[in-house]
C-alpha cells in the first residue's frame, strides 16, 4: 500500500509539475520590473519602483512531456491497469521529463542612481523551488515486467536523473545604459538552500543471461548516488513526538532561508543592444553558480560489479562444510556491491537559463517619457522612442541532466499607450507544439499589476493539457518628473 | 470606451485562468493499480566428480537456502516455477532427491530424479510448478529455508566414465510472479 502510494506520488508528480521554466512572456516585457531578473541588462526606463512584498512576483508553472492527467484519471470506465501500462510503461520515454518550479517573490526594489541617471540598481530576494526528474524507465520496466522475459535486456541504471531543491536567493542588479545603443546588466546572487536532493550521475545495468555452469547468470554493475542536504534534520523532527513540528519546522527552514542553509554564489549577465531604431537585439544567462552543501548532508550510494550464477557448491571441496553458504553468498554480494551511507559535502551547480531575442518595432511612435524617468517606456529604442507595436523571435535554453533544453517563441506585442501592453507568445518546445501565451501590464497610476498566462489553449480542459503557466505580480513604479 | 477595455484586460485574462475547464477526473482509481512482476534469476549449482560418488555409494549435501523465505520474497511471491537440469557424465545410474526443509530442518517437500550412466551424457530438464492451479503450494517454497541433495549410487563403486572429466551436475533455477504493488 505504502509503496503503491508513493509510486503514484511520484508519478503525480510527474503529471502535475512538468515545466521547462520557460518565461517567454515576461522576458524583455520592459514594462514590468520583474523582467529585470531575466535579463539584467534590460532597457529600463523607471524612475524606482517597489514590489509589493510577497505579491511583486509569483510564478508558477506545471505540465508533462509524457503524460496527461486524462489520461489516467479520466473516468472513461478503462481498467486503470491497462491505462497505466499502455500510458506510464510503455507510453512513456526515459527522456520524458518529469519537472517543475514555482518562484514567490519577497522582496524586489530598484532605483536609478542620483549621480548618474545611466545606472538603475536594484536588489531583492525570492523564493524558490525547482525539480526535475527524468521518467525512470528501465527501473519502471524491471519493476512492472520483471526479467523472465528479458533475458540478455541490459537494464539501464542511468534512468535514474533526478535532482531538486528549496532556496531563497538574495540578489543585487546593476543596470547601466553603455551607450545609445547598448544597455548592460549584471546581477550577484546569494543562494540560501533550504533542501536539495540530487541522483545524476548514475551508471550502471542490470542484466540476466544464459549462464556459463548454472542455467542462469545476473550481472549487476553499479554506480548509483543519491546525495541529499537538509531533509534529515527536518525528518528528525517530523519524528520527534515530544515537540510541536510546526514550530520546529518553521524555526529550522526560517534559518535556513536567512542565509543559515547551505550557501552559494552565483551571477546573472544581460544587455540589449539596438541594430537599428527599430530593431533590438537582447541576451542573457541567468544563474551561472553553485551552491556548496555541508550542512544535514547525507548521501547513499550502491557501487560495484557483481555476477553471480547462483549458490555454488562443488563436491567433494564443500563436502560437510559447515560454512553457512547462503549467509557467505549474500556477504560476497553485497562486498563487491556496497551500499554505504555517508555524509560528504557535495556542490550542485544551479540551471543556468539562456535567452536572446530580436525585436522589431513598427506602427505609430507613442511618447515616451524616458526623459522624466516616469512609468515605464515600452520597447523604448535607441532614441528612447517607443512605438505601438513589436513582433520578434526569442530563444530559450536551460541547462539540464540530460543536456540542454530549449524552446523557440515568437511574439507580438501590442502597447495602448503607456497604459497597457499586452503581449502575445506561440512557442515549441519538447513538451508543446501549441502552447500560446497571453500577457498584459497595466499601469494605473503609480500601481503596474501584470498577469501572463501560458498554454491558454489547454486552460479549456486542464485534465488534456500538458502544460500550464500562471505569473503575476503587484508594483509600485515611480510617477512624475525625477 | 477604449479605456474600460484596457482596464478590463486583465481581470478577464484572470477570469479565462480562474475559470478553466477540466475533464471529471476520478482519482480513487489509482487504489486499483496492482503490478505484478515476472523475476527469475539462478538457483543453486552442484557438481560431484565421479571419484567421489565411487568413493560413497551415498552422498548427502545440507545447503542452507534463506533466499525465499526472506520476507522480501516470501510476502510478495504469487505462484511459479523451479526449473532444473541434471547433466551425468560418470558411468552410474543414480537417484536424486532433493529435500526442501523449513526453518525447524523438517521436509516439506521431496522431488526425485533418475538419471542413467553415460556414454551417452544424460541430461534431464524438468520444470516444477508452485501456486498454479495445477502445481504445489507456493507455502513450500515461501517456507524453505535449506535444502538436503542425495545423491544414490546404484551402479557399484569401481567403473569409470569413457568421457572426459566426469561429474553430475545439478543445475536450477527460478521464475516467479512476485506482487509488486498492490
Amino acid at each position: 500500500m505504502r509503496l503503491r502510494n508513493i509510486f503514484i506520488i511520484v508519478l503525480l508528480f510527474g503529471c502535475f509539475f512538468v515545466n521547462s521554466q520557460n518565461k517567454q512572456l515576461l522576458y524583455d516585457f520592459n514594462e514590468v520590473p520583474q523582467a529585470l531578473l531575466l535579463n539584467p541588462g534590460m532597457k529600463t526606463s523607471f524612475k524606482w519602483y517597489a514590489g509589493v512584498p510577497l505579491i511583486s512576483g509569483f510564478s508558477f508553472q506545471a505540465g508533462s512531456s509524457g503524460l496527461k492527467s486524462n489520461d489516467l484519471f479520466a473516468n472513461d470506465g478503462v481498467d486503470f491497469n491497462t491505462k497505466f501500462r499502455e500510458k506510464v510503461i510503455y507510453g512513456m520515454d526515459f527522456s520524458d521529463e518529469l519537472s517543475g518550479t514555482y518562484q514567490v517573490e519577497l522582496l524586489n526594489i530598484g532605483f536609478r542612481s542620483k549621480n548618474n541617471e545611466d545606472i538603475f540598481y536594484s536588489f531583492g530576494a525570492y523564493n524558490e523551488g525547482d525539480a526535475i526528474g527524468y521518467f525512470f524507465k528501465d527501473y519502471a520496466l524491471l519493476a512492472y515486467e520483471g526479467n523472465t522475459n528479458n533475458l540478455n535486456k541490459k537494464f539501464d541504471l542511468n534512468h535514474l536523473k533526478t535532482r531538486g531543491e528549496i532556496l531563497n536567493v538574495y540578489h543585487f542588479g546593476i543596470n547601466k545604459k553603455i551607450s545609445n545603443e547598448l544597455t548592460m546588466g549584471f546581477r550577484a546572487k546569494v543562494y540560501s538552500s533550504l533542501l536539495n536532493f540530487t541522483s545524476t550521475k548514475n551508471k550502471g545495468y542490470f542484466v540476466t543471461t544464459q549462464g556459463d555452469d548454472n542455467l542462469l547468470e545476473s550481472t549487476l554493475e553499479a554506480d548509483v548516488e543519491i546525495k541529499t542536504s537538509g531533509v534529515f534534520e527536518l525528518k528528525d523532527i517530523i519524528d520527534d513526538d515530544s515537540q510541536a513540528n510546526g514550530a520546529a519546522i518553521s524555526s529550522v527552514l526560517g534559518k535556513r532561508a536567512l542565509l543559515g542553509g547551505n550557501l552559494g554564489v552565483g551571477f546573472d549577465l544581460g544587455f540589449t543592444y539596438n541594430i537599428d531604431e527599430r530593431t533590438v537585439f537582447t541576451g542573457s544567462l541567468i544563474d551561472v553558480g553553485f551552491i556548496y552543501h555541508s550542512k544535514d548532508v547525507r548521501t547513499y550510494s550502491v557501487k560495484g560489479f557483481a555476477s553471480t550464477e547462483g549458490l555454488e557448491v562443488r563436491l567433494p571441496e564443500d563436502l560437510n562444510s559447515t560454512e553457512d553458504q547462503w549467509r557467505t553468498f549474500v556477504d560476497d554480494l553485497e562486498d563487491l556491491v556496497p551500499y554505504e551511507e555517508g555524509s560528504d559535502n557535495y556542490i550542485t551547480f544551479r540551471p543556468t537559463k539562456f535567452y536572446t531575442s530580436i525585436r522589431r518595432d513598427f506602427g505609430k511612435e507613442i511618447e515616451s517619457k524616458e526623459a522624466c524617468y516616469c512609468t515605464s517606456t515600452s520597447g523604448g529604442n535607441n532614441r528612447g522612442r517607443v512605438y505601438k507595436n513589436s513582433y520578434g523571435a526569442q530563444l530559450y535554453a536551460i541547462n539540464r541532466p540530460r543536456g540542454p533544453q530549449a524552446a523557440l517563441s515568437a511574439f507580438y506585442q501590442h502597447r495602448l499607450g503607456n497604459v497597457m501592453s499586452l503581449k502575445t507568445t506561440y512557442t515549441i518546445d519538447k513538451f508543446s507544439y501549441t502552447n500560446i501565451g497571453l500577457g498584459a501590464s497595466l499601469q494605473a497610476g503609480p500601481v503596474n499589476m501584470y498577469l501572463m498566462a501560458d498554454n491558454l489553449i489547454g486552460y479549456s480542459n486542464l485534465a488534456n493539457s500538458k502544460y500550464a503557466s500562471v505569473q503575476f505580480g503587484l508594483n509600485i513604479i515611480s510617477w512624475g518628473k525625477k | 470606451m477604449k479605456k474600460i477595455i484596457n482596464y478590463l484586460f486583465i481581470p478577464l485574462l484572470l477570469l479565462v485562468v480562474v475559470s478553466a475547464c477540466s475533464d471529471e477526473q476520478d482519482f480513487d482509481q489509482a487504489r486499483d493499480l496492482d503490478v505484478i512482476t515476472d523475476a527469475t534469476g539462478p538457483v543453486l549449482y552442484l557438481e560431484s566428480t565421479e571419484d567421489l560418488i565411487n568413493a560413497s555409494p551415498v552422498i548427502s549435501q545440507n545447503i542452507n537456502f534463506d533466499g525465499f523465505n526472506s520476507e522480501l520474497f516470501s510476502d510478495r511471491v504469487i505462484s511459479g516455477s523451479l526449473t532444473f537440469q541434471i547433466e551425468n557424465s560418470t558411468s552410474k545410474q543414480l537417484d536424486i532427491r532433493v529435500i526442501f526443509l523449513n526453518e525447524a530442518g523438517s521436509p516439506l517437500d521431496v522431488l526425485n530424479f533418475s538419471t542413467a550412466e553415460a556414454p551417452p551424457i544424460d541430461i534431464i530438464d524438468e520444470e516444477i510448478f508452485y501456486g498454479t492451479a495445477a502445481g504445489k503450494s507456493i507455502d513450500i517454497i515461501k517456507s524453505t529455508s535449506s535444502l538436503q541433495v542425495i545423491f544414490t549410487n546404484n551402479s557399484g563403486s569401481t567403473s569409470v566414465s569413457s568421457l572426459p572429466d566426469p561429474k553430475l551436475i545439478f543445475r536450477s533455477s527460478a521464475s516467479f510472479k512476485l506482487r509488486v504493488i498492490e
